[in-house]
Parts: structure tokens; C-alpha cells; sequence
């Protein structure tokens, strides 16, 4: 239910020139950006758009699907600058789709490592993307073009570490 | 027939069949006791891949080979390409091998029985000739290509490498990883056939007469998403846009061999074909 009030979400979402994401943004996001995982850095998961309300909530109806093959799970949280929607898959995969089409605009796959357990999606700064991995790396990609940027370890994923 | 009859038939059968059976097993277990006399056949080249057998299994191949097969190995009057971007029959070092020494049963391709070691020799060419670009020996000051790079051929506009470059273009970290040399050299001096998916230039004008221009990342009937010129996505659904203008070519010049003197095109060369990812950190991270 919760995945389908995002779809609803999306129409509401307004198309701007591509810019960068700064710490202000992230501290107060924008009413059509999910700039961190909850929302706000005090995770109410609050939304302060005002399209859904409790007189049509009853009527939520898919806008688009983007189809992720082979996965058992999503558990991400889909992260949204400026109509653009981060979605990770556990795989190593990260996709960016327009958020109004459902289109995607590219997408990343980290094969460095051995994929292990669920991905709950990406954080973004500037003009980058962020997630980690089943092995335990901090991931750097541009946001415009999902060109791998660096790596850089967070812990040994042979000592029984992973980060998600 | 009745249920008797039926039963009996089956069990004749199954009797054949364990019958057939055992005379197989008893076949084979002839056969493998047979076989332990002869050495194991080599899996791998044992001469390796240097730039040095390398060179000196094409001049064997120039000699032996290219009568039918073409120079270079690129396809002749009687044989098949030995390069190129086809799939092969004879794909390990071995198979190579034992095709040369051997020949092809039911083919034109005879038997050449030449010492071991020109065998090898050989099979290094031809492995070389299909490998990715970072795996071939290429000639060239790839310090002095890098230079070319980002500076008189102007790559670096449109293309990134460990994250410092252009946008427009495909990234290149990888490249010399995932291609062939031929295929690099041909991205340089022949136009393209076709334009990858995700690279197509286009022009759009918004109804509110905005113009924009910068290549297709993906668009269809509803919507169409755009990396513009200045490297900023714009997404547009159909109903903002006036109108959409392809353009029928790649952005990616095509005439370096024309606007590059060829010894700064092979440097050239030599820096993208050592663009690639540190499998040794690739292959110790898969162990865990």
C-alpha cells in the first residue's frame, strides 16, 4: 500500500532544471523531493504534499510500473531530486527513472562484489549518488549519467561485514 | 493383446534396454582403461601471451594460414575470419590447438602437424586477435595518448575516465575491459552503422517555445528523457513538447585517422586500450 501511494505521488512531482543537492536541501527538502531515506533527518516520513488526502485516498490507482527483473525483494527507498528517481536493487543494481514516466535513464550495476542480502536504496549530495554494498563498499556514482566514480571500503567483508 | 501380453512385451524391452546398457558401461570402462597411456592434452597455451610469441605467431600465421584464412586473420578467399566480433567453435587455447595440428573433419581446414611449440605460437595470435584491447599488445606512448586524449582530440569533452570527463558519452573507465582493439580503432575512423541506444542526438522544442538540445537517454509514446548540452537531464512528457528533430548521426567524430597524425592515433590507441578495471582487486573481492 505504501508502494502504491508512491506511484500516486509521482504526477505531483514537478520537472525543474537538474541541479545540485546541498546540505540545505537535505535539512528542508523540497515538497516534491524525498531527499533521505525518512523524509527529514527527524524521520517523521512526513509528506508535505497535498494531493492525497483522506477524501480521495480511497481512489490510489497505479501511474506506471517499472519492472526490476529477478528479484525476490525491493526494500529500497526510492529517493527523489527534481523528478529523478533513485532505485536500488539487491543485486548492485541502481536505477534512475523519470519519476512522472517511469522511464528509465540509466542504470548501474556493481559487479565488483558478491551481492549479499537486501539494499535499502541511495542517499545523494551534489551531483552524485551514494550507496553501499553486500561487501561492504561506499559507492560514488554521477547522478546524471550513473558513471562509476570510486569506491571506497567501510569494512572487511571478509570478517563477516556488509553494508546495505 | 491383453494385460499379459502387454507386461511381457515391456519387460522384453527394459531387459534391451539394461542389456544395451551394459554393453555401453562395458564399452566404456574398455575405453578408460585404455586411455590413462596418453598425456593429458594442455588446456592453456604454455608459452603464454607475450607481446613477443604473440609477434612471432603471426609471422607463422602470415606464413601458414593466411593463404585461405586472410591477412591478419581477417577472413580470406577459402577460410573464416579468425577475428572479429562472431562467435567461435574453437574457443579455448586448446581447441586452437588441436584444429591447427589436426584440422577440421568434413572442412577445407587440413591437418598442419607442426612442431608444438609454432602451434602454440599461433594459437597466441589468434587468441590475441579476439581478445579485449587490454589484453593485446599495443604498440604506442599511451602517456603521450592520454595528452591526445583530453587535449588535441578533445575526448575528455564528452567522455569521462575515473570520474574526470564529459558527460555525454559513453564512460571509458572500462573500455580497453570490454572491447576489442579493432572495435576501438573503428569507433575512431569509421563512421557508425548504427547510434548505441542512449546516445542518439536530438533537438526538442518545448510549447512554451524552449529549445533544447543534447542526446536521447529514453523516450516513448508519453515521455521522452534528455541529457542536454550543458549535461542537465530535462524530462518532458509529450504534451510539453512542439516537436522532437532527430539527428541522423553520432556526435562521436569518426575521422581521426584524417585529423590525427597516425603515430598520435596509435598513441592514442595504446591509452584507451589500458583503460580498464583491476580485475586482481575484481577476482579477490569475488573470493569472499
Amino acid at each position: 500500500m505504501r508502494r502504491l501511494a508512491w506511484l500516486f505521488l509521482l504526477p505531483t512531482l514537478l520537472l525543474g532544471a537538474d541541479r545540485q543537492v546541498s546540505y540545505q536541501d537535505l535539512k528542508t527538502a523540497a515538497p516534491g523531493d524525498w531527499l533521505t531515506y525518512s523524509g527529514s533527518y527527524n524521520s517523521q516520513r512526513y509528506s508535505r504534499l497535498k494531493q492525497i488526502h483522506t477524501g480521495n485516498v480511497q481512489a490510489l490507482a497505479p501511474a506506471w510500473i517499472f519492472h526490476v527483473s529477478n528479484e525476490e525483494r525491493l526494500e529500497c527507498v526510492p529517493v527523489v531530486v527534481d523528478g529523478v528517481m533513485y532505485v536500488t536493487q539487491d543485486n548492485g543494481t541502481v536505477y534512475a527513472l523519470d519519476a512522472q514516466s517511469g522511464r528509465m535513464i540509466w542504470s548501474y550495476h556493481y559487479t565488483l562484489g558478491k551481492p549479499r542480502g537486501a539494499n535499502r536504496g541511495v542517499a545523494v549530495y551534489g551531483n552524485r549518488v551514494y550507496f553501499t554494498t553486500g561487501d561492504a563498499f561506499l559507492v560514488a556514482l554521477e547522478a546524471r549519467t550513473g558513471n562509476f566514480l570510486w569506491r571506497s571500503k567501510i569494512a572487511e567483508a571478509k570478517d563477516g561485514y556488509w553494508a546495505r | 493383446m491383453d494385460d499379459r501380453d502387454r507386461n511381457q512385451t515391456l519387460l522384453c524391452g527394459r531387459s534391451l534396454a539394461i542389456l544395451i546398457a551394459a554393453g555401453l558401461f562395458a564399452f566404456v570402462a574398455i575405453a578408460l582403461a585404455q586411455s590413462p597411456s596418453q598425456p593429458a592434452a594442455k588446456k592453456e597455451n604454455p608459452l603464454g601471451a607475450s607481446p613477443q610469441v604473440i609477434a612471432a605467431g603471426k609471422d607463422l600465421f602470415n606464413r601458414s594460414c593466411t593463404g585461405c584464412h586472410g591477412v591478419n586473420g581477417g577472413a580470406g578467399e577459402r577460410g573464416p575470419a579468425l577475428a572479429g566480433d562472431r562467435s567461435y567453435v574453437h574457443e579455448t587455447d586448446a581447441d586452437i590447438f588441436a584444429a591447427i595440428q589436426n584440422g577440421i573433419a568434413g572442412t577445407a581446414m587440413p591437418p598442419f602437424n607442426l612442431p608444438a611449440n609454432d602451434a602454440w605460437k599461433i594459437v597466441a595470435y589468434i587468441r590475441s586477435l579476439r581478445s579485449t584491447a587490454e589484453d593485446v599488445f599495443v604498440p604506442g606512448d599511451a602517456a603521450h595518448g592520454e595528452q591526445i586524449f583530453w587535449n588535441q582530440a578533445r575526448c575528455g569533452s564528452c567522455h569521462m575516465i575515473n570520474g574526470r570527463g564529459g558527460l555525454l558519452g559513453p564512460d571509458l573507465s572500462n573500455l580497453g575491459g570490454e572491447r576489442t582493439l579493432r572495435e576501438i580503432r573503428a569507433a575512431l575512423t569509421e563512421p557508425k552503422r548504427e547510434i548505441p541506444r542512449g546516445y542518439r542526438p536530438a533537438e526538442v522544442v518545448t510549447k512554451s517555445g524552449q529549445h533544447f538540445s543534447g542526446m536521447i537517454k529514453n523516450e516513448d509514446n508519453f515521455s521522452l528523457e534528455l541529457l542536454d548540452t550543458h549535461e542537465q537531464l530535462q524530462l518532458f512528457t509529450r504534451d510539453d513538447l512542439r516537436e522532437v528533430q532527430y539527428k541522423s548521426s553520432s556526435l562521436m567524430p569518426a575521422d581521426y585517422n584524417k585529423t590525427l597524425p597516425a603515430a598520435d592515433l596509435q598513441d592514442l590507441l595504446a591509452f584507451l586500450s589500458r583503460q580498464a578495471r583491476d580485475k586482481s582487486e575484481e577476482e579477490k573481492e569475488g573470493e569472499q
